[in-house]
């Protein structure tokens, strides 16, 4: 049976926008895994992957409580890249990651568990947090389950 | 539901179970039963991750809340968890000492009948 799957070394994008409600924030991080998944991130990244991105959709749900949640997820060179925003510039004006997290928790566990966090604030004061994380090995190995057959 | 929780006593133990994900919505849930519990004076808590499929910073930050204020009863909270994945959380925030980490019910029961001693209120 074939299966069309997502091309791990040729870039795509996966675009989510939704309600901003903390319940969907379930719904984002079973897209994460249903993506990471098919790109071939193992077990431990991928929940690293829900964790970090569910995070980041928490950050901004308390610090841009507009309309709309976007999850922009975009993925090539074995890297996935998740952009969290809101729809308006933040509640008592933009400050740094973890700001307004005063255990730190939140900041703490998306650090440890990406390769890289950056925060933007964009030209309508919007704020951006991207996070990247690469796969360890199947990007790396070809992709999904390795070549597949039919490669010969 | 994404989330239930039960609660049970064990001995003079009140065991905590909640069972699904315990996240930014549904910590809420946990942190009212934890609320009522350790207010008790001396009260003795075990609040069980075995059945968490989930847990974020939100969850991590009503076990801490819950701890403090067990401990702020002259009582004690003790987490059980099994999963080595939240034992890397707990690592990760360096919580590993602060929190009462038990990795069975058996070592859970002990750590809490421990610290009933050390208040000075073993049974009689």
């Amino acid at each position: 049976m074939a299966t069309v799957r997502p091309d791990p070394h040729s870039p795509g994008t996966v675009t989510l926008a939704l309600p901003a409600d903390p319940r969907l924030i379930r719904v984002v991080r079973l897209a994460v895994s249903g993506l990471a998944a098919e790109l071939g991130f193992n077990l431990d990244e991928i929940e690293d992957l829900k964790l970090a991105i569910g995070e980041a959709c928490t950050d901004r749900l308390e610090h841009a409580p507009g309309a709309t949640l976007t999850v922009r997820l975009s993925y090539g060179d074995g890297e996935l890249t998740a952009e969290v925003a809101g729809d308006g510039p933040d509640v008592g004006g933009a400050g740094e990651v973890g700001e307004d997290d005063p255990s730190g928790f939140a900041l703490a566990l998306v650090e440890a568990l990406t390769d890289r966090v950056e925060r933007e604030v964009d030209g309508a004061g919007i704020t951006v947090l991207r996070m990247t994380k690469s796969a360890a090995g199947a990007l790396a190995d070809g992709g999904p389950g390795g070549p597949g057959p039919g490669m010969e | 539901m994404s989330l239930s929780v039960r609660t049970r006593q064990v001995g003079s133990i009140q065991v905590v179970e909640p069972e699904g994900e315990f996240e930014v919505y549904t910590a809420s849930r946990v942190r009212e039963v934890l609320d009522e519990l350790t207010a008790v004076s001396e009260c003795r808590v075990c609040l069980s991750l075995q059945n968490v499929t989930f847990l974020d910073s939100k969850g991590i930050g009503v076990i801490v809340e819950g701890t403090k204020r067990a401990r702020r009863s002259g009582g004690e909270l003790v987490v059980l968890c099994e999963s080595e994945r939240f034992m890397r959380h707990f690592r990760i925030l360096k919580l590993e000492e602060y929190l009462a980490l038990a990795e069975s019910m058996q070592d859970a029961v002990a750590r809490l009948d421990k610290g009933e001693a050390a208040h000075g209120n073993g049974p009689a």
